[in-house]
């Protein structure tokens, strides 16, 4: 039968991560997403605080730290427990990606698009800064090849 | 801050939809949906309770062609609000769909949990 539940979210890490050992022996990771509402017109704008649960296989969650901006992927779980003989019903995002984005990772990624743009468009020698002449050597090997075809473009 | 929520979900019916109007006059339709979990070999199957919420047109289209048992795809975002009652602190769990897509049809001449002949 065709049954689909996926959910992804972008939002910020709002707790540390809880890891727990489970009696089967591996391990699960808990935190806190917090997810900022769209401002539809009429509605109030607010935000969402989604319990997400992650298995071992799931490493990034082991790094993520409180405040980090962060994608999940994953699907929506119910699940209920008993709490002094009242049933108590929880809503989690059981994730199956975990992607943390960072100040660092943004810049890092952004430096080396730069790095790449000139070896494309021209010969790595007009570029003089060492990180380029460190990028030339490590792509010469690249570069004689590109030469010895015929690039249509 | 990028922010982004995004639910995509397959599932059936589990009652006919609740349709009202706001006092301001908007029309809402709540149903829930039963989603089942991938089942592994020998395991028995389970299925996601999940409550959706859709708005104006879309709810008149809900409560006019949704019926008990439909297969339906729906996309949306997740929302927990959270409440009080009598000094507990609660949630309520839904997703606003913006977008919802009928898999099957139930008409009416085959009610849902009859057998047809």
């Amino acid at each position: 039968m065709s049954q689909f539940n996926k959910i992804i979210l972008i939002g910020t890490v709002s707790s540390s991560v809880q890891k727990k050992e489970l009696s089967s022996g591996s391990e699960v990771s808990t935190f806190s997403l917090t997810v900022q509402r769209t401002a539809a017109e009429g509605a109030v704008a607010g935000e969402d605080v989604f319990s997400v649960v992650c298995w071992d296989s799931v490493q990034e969650a082991q790094s993520l730290v409180s405040g980090q901006s962060v994608l999940v992927e994953g699907s929506i779980r119910n699940r209920s427990y008993d709490n002094n003989g009242g049933r108590v019903y929880v809503t989690e995002i059981y994730a199956r990606r975990v992607k943390p984005f960072s100040a660092e990772a943004a810049s890092s990624a952004t430096a080396g698009e730069e790095a790449v743009i000139p070896i494309l468009e021209e010969s790595p020698a007009a570029a003089p800064t060492d990180f380029n002449e460190q990028i030339k050597e490590e792509s010469a090997g690249f570069d004689q090849q590109l030469e010895t075809e015929d690039v249509p473009f | 801050m990028t922010n982004y929520n995004k639910v995509f979900l397959i599932g059936r019916l589990t009652k006919e939809p609740e349709s009202k109007v706001t006092m301001s006059g908007v029309n809402l339709s709540r149903f829930t949906i039963a989603v089942n979990r991938i089942k592994k070999a020998g395991e028995e199957s389970e299925a996601d309770f999940i409550n959706v919420v859709v708005w104006r047109r879309l709810a008149e289209v809900a409560a006019q062609y949704l019926k008990k048992g439909q297969l339906v795809a729906i996309e949306g975002e997740l929302r927990i609000d959270k409440y009080e009652r009598n000094g507990d602190e609660r949630e309520w769990v839904e997703v606003v769909a913006d977008n919802f897509q009928m898999l099957d049809r139930v008409s009416a001449e085959m009610p849902v949990g009859e057998s047809v002949g």
